[in-house]
């Protein structure tokens, strides 16, 4: 290391505004939420669950009036 | 960061888990945004570029190899959000010389960077680093402040190592010439 970097390593760290990273935190884990697997799961789940409630009707009206 | 503790982190992240992403701000969120502010001497800007790093962060966090390296990979995210900003808003040519500083100029009050900058030597760095190219001082920033190998260096800046060990040595010795040169005013 030479002279330069050990000054240059001691220089303070700043930190960016408070409110603004409250902020940036907020949005950054909602869009984890939204982009996460299990969050994307959802839509083919809920899809799933009522592909199968519709043919569970069907099939209960079609032996109720079918016959 | 441990290298285990950061995989750990990269794994959280990949699979959507805000504690993950917040223990990857609490160790890089003030080194990043220094970085940027030392970078663009502008703390405004600084601001903007460090949200849209993170936010680059987390809308690529599925998409993360398991063996990401988290700060090499962020930084050179903010370099080139950086380099991206200087070309759409030539920033670099819209400063003065003469109002070369960490903050906006034309601030009402002392930046918390000038009061922080009390001591001489660090007041002389800093004004010292301001005065450098973008080049030199993009160099000097990633291996003398935070740490990174020329070779990672190298790899964020996008430039061969042999390069980056070349502008490095250049940007050392224009930094001492600066402060020598401030120190004999």
């Amino acid at each position: 290391m030479t002279e330069i970097d050990r000054v240059l390593s001691a220089l303070p760290v700043y930190g960016p505004d408070r409110t603004r990273t409250a902020r940036l935190r907020a949005r950054c884990h909602g869009t984890l939420r939204d982009r996460s697997p299990t969050r994307r799961l959802e839509p083919a789940l809920v899809i799933g669950a009522c592909v199968a409630y519709l043919s569970g009707v069907i099939q209960a009206a079609l032996l109720l009036y079918g016959s | 960061m441990e290298r285990e503790t950061e995989l750990a982190l990269v794994e959280g992240l990949r699979g959507g888990d805000a504690r993950a992403f917040d223990a990857i701000y609490d160790a890089y969120g003030a080194r990043l945004f220094t970085f940027l502010a030392r970078l663009s001497r502008r703390r405004d800007l600084a601001e903007d570029l460090a949200e849209e790093t993170w936010l680059r962060l987390v809308a690529n966090a599925p998409k993360l190899r398991p063996d990401t390296r988290l700060g090499p990979w962020l930084f050179a995210v903010a370099r080139n959000l950086h380099v991206s900003a200087c070309r759409s808003r030539l920033v670099e040519e819209s400063y003065s010389a003469s109002l070369i500083g960490l903050w906006p100029a034309g601030a009402a009050r002392p930046s918390p960077f000038e009061e922080a900058s009390a001591g001489e030597l660090q007041g002389r760095l800093e004004r010292g680093l301001a005065a450098l190219p973008a080049a030199d001082r993009e160099v000097l920033l990633l291996v003398g402040v935070e740490g990174f190998t020329p070779g990672e260096a190298a790899a964020i800046c996008g430039v061969t190592p042999e390069t980056l060990r070349q502008r490095l040595s250049r940007a050392r010795a224009r930094l001492a010439r600066a402060i020598g040169e401030r120190c004999d005013d």
